[in-house]
């Protein structure tokens, strides 16, 4: 055999091995499904909940009320009817004595006191709070009047978060 | 007898020659006429860590710290549109990941990227015009441009400094990024390698696709232009693109918006590799013909503009922790805050009276304690601050014919009050044994004719008195 026979076989060899790799691993190939997807919207909740790591004020500079708003639109509310159940309202672990409840609504008022650190006053702040339970949605409104007294209690909700609720007493 | 051997020796090869001529054509002959295509799905779900299902449970959390330690997608996006104009549109994606492939809590590390206003970019294109031609298919004259070395490097180094980029770890977003000096942060480019969960096995990601797009080899004499062949520019995918691509999808979903999950097809973007635990390497896979990949994309969209970094989801804007819209800022700083609760005769707890009435024919009146419910409610919260409040005169009290008298044994006994104060005229209040007892009373607050008649252990706190 010539030289040149013996690169050709070579090649040929080493060819045939690449090819018969690649053709068995053709031949096992399979599809597959690797893991799932397990998520799911929810576009409406049995009773209400509201939490975030912070809320921040708005104020329109168009209001003369010197009012500062956060406001969230949340999920749709199934059942809710004040004129029938009873409810209890729950601010970060703090239950709300006082809360006004009508057919789809809800108001009430906190009162938070803010300390130094020598145990005096230093703010006083009133937050409003209105939940307003629409056939789409459900309207949540935090209400305080001035930027210091909104400047306090953002300060408080990103320090302790928020955690609104709203259950209904059995 | 030597060559015996040789002709034996080449005998074999000649038949190893023809079986790999046979096997090629045979690989031939089934990659084009017999094979039948092959699908791979990944799903890119949860990427909670293995050891914390165990730790989810436990009794020991609530539900909001299990909801909390539960969510964690691949792909997490913030999104402030400023339609109320109130604030400034702030776009941000996060990229929750593992460091290793042990796929534990100890492993989480989240990178990154932020825009201030609408990000609108586009893929990277790195045409490097005539001066790099490279005939990439055998048999026609379609070229490529922007395929040569250097153009992968630079698309392979590339970093949009358009955008602020953090990290996560440890509870803490960070900056790392230092452009020519080194970076001590991950950075966001085609060469990253992240380590995600899919069914509970470990797998890399990594954003290397790009596309050609034909950019036509067309000849033009005097006006008159024909087209000659194909020519393409290669366009490489960066993770602006992807930004791009989360930021839209958010903005067009038609839930509107809220907090909201939907699943992206990553495909296009990401090259998938598992993890073979055997040989501790990460395989590819190019033998299946189409592989899709699909990932969670979890998003909150909001109308309002972003105002201060706390809506940030890394707590920082602009590379400011501190960051405010508003020039001048309150100083907020305080050590404690308080709930203030004030309680008068007419306060309900789950529609029933706070308070409870005790007739004595004694006295000729009511005696008033709290409810023990309520004094239960309020021992859970350590930082309620009660005043009570008695109108007693009040059209309440009128109505349900319940004059007060005083304050009965144990009334308030062991329950905290800030302020008590009786509003009437005149009349004798009577303070029976530990009715204020450990209440820590600060202030008794009364109008000018009432009096008061304490037994002796009746309160053991100074107060201080205001006659109203």
């Amino acid at each position: 055999m010539k030289w040149y026979w013996y690169i050709i076989c070579v090649i040929l060899v080493l060819l045939g091995v690449f090819c018969g790799i690649q053709l068995y691993r053709e031949v096992k190939a399979e599809s597959y499904v690797n893991g799932s997807i397990d998520i799911s919207n929810k576009f409406s909740q049995e009773s209400f909940k509201y939490t975030n790591t912070s809320v921040v004020f708005y104020h329109d500079i168009y209001d003369e009320t010197d009012t500062y708003l956060f406001e969230a639109d949340c999920l749709k509310v199934d059942d809710f009817n004040g004129l029938t159940n009873t409810y209890q309202v729950v601010l970060n672990d703090y239950i709300l004595l006082g809360s006004e409840i009508n057919a789809g609504s809800i108001f009430t008022n906190v009162n938070l006191d803010f300390y130094d650190t020598y145990g005096e006053i230093i703010k006083s702040v009133d937050m409003q709070i209105s939940i307003k339970f629409l056939s789409d949605k459900t309207q949540l409104t935090l209400a305080t009047s001035g930027n210091e007294n909104a400047s306090f209690l953002e300060q408080y909700f990103s320090n302790n978060g928020i955690r609104l609720y709203v259950n209904e007493i059995l | 007898m030597g060559n015996a051997l040789k002709v034996v020796g080449n005998c074999c090869l000649v038949f190893l020659a023809i079986l790999g001529a046979v096997v090629s054509l045979a690989l031939g002959y089934y990659h084009f006429f017999v094979k039948e295509i092959t699908i791979g799905v990944n799903y890119i779900d949860n990427q909670v860590g293995l050891d914390i299902v165990d730790i989810i449970n436990s009794e020991d959390l609530t539900e909001e710290e299990k909801n909390e330690m539960q969510d964690r997608y691949f792909l997490e996006v913030n999104y402030y549109s400023n339609d109320n104009n109130n604030g400034i549109m702030l776009q941000e994606l996060k990229i929750n990941y593992f460091t290793d492939f042990n796929l534990l809590s100890s492993g989480y590390r989240s990178s990154g990227m932020q825009y201030l206003g609408d990000y609108q970019g586009l893929p990277l294109d790195i045409w490097d015009g005539n001066s790099e031609i490279s005939f990439m298919k055998i048999g026609n004259n379609d070229r490529y441009y922007g395929t040569s070395d250097e153009c992968v490097q630079i698309a392979n180094n590339y970093v949009d400094k358009s955008f602020n980029y953090y990290d996560f770890t440890n509870g803490i977003n960070w900056n790392g990024i230092t452009n020519n000096n080194g970076s001590i942060a991950t950075e966001l480019k085609r060469t990253t390698e992240f380590i995600i969960k899919i069914d509970d096995r470990a797998f890399s990601i990594k954003l290397d696709k790009y596309f050609d797009k034909d950019v036509g080899d067309v000849r033009n004499i005097f006006g008159i232009g024909w087209k000659v062949g194909e020519k393409y520019n290669r366009y490489y995918y960066t993770f602006g693109s992807l930004f791009q691509s989360c930021m839209k999808a958010v903005r067009t979903n038609s839930a509107g918006y809220g907090d909201y999950y939907i699943t992206v097809d990553l495909s296009s973007l990401f090259s998938i590799k598992e993890y073979d635990l055997e040989n501790k390497k990460f395989k590819e896979d190019n033998v299946t013909d189409i592989i899709k990949s699909y990932a969670v994309l979890k998003f909150h969209y909001d109308e309002n503009g972003a105002r201060n970094s706390s809506q940030s989801m890394f707590g920082i804007i602009d590379n400011n922790s501190k960051y405010d819209i508003e020039e001048e800022t309150v100083d907020t700083t305080y050590w404690q805050e308080r709930m203030t609760y004030n309680l008068d005769e007419k306060a309900k707890y789950n529609g029933k009276d706070i308070f409870v009435y005790r007739y004595s024919e004694v006295y000729g009146g009511y005696f008033v304690s709290l409810n023990l419910d309520v004094k239960q409610i309020f021992q859970e919260m350590p930082r309620a601050k009660v005043n009570i409040i008695f109108d007693l005169n009040s059209d309440y009290l009128k109505e349900n014919n319940i004059n007060i008298v005083g304050l009965d044994y144990n009334a308030f006994a062991d329950f905290e009050i800030d302020t008590i104060t009786f509003k009437g005229e005149n009349q004798t209040i009577y303070l029976l044994d530990s009715a204020l007892y450990n209440s820590n009373l600060k202030t008794l607050k009364y109008s000018a004719g009432i009096s008061f008649v304490m037994a002796d252990n009746s309160i053991n706190s100074e107060y201080e008195e205001v006659q109203l």
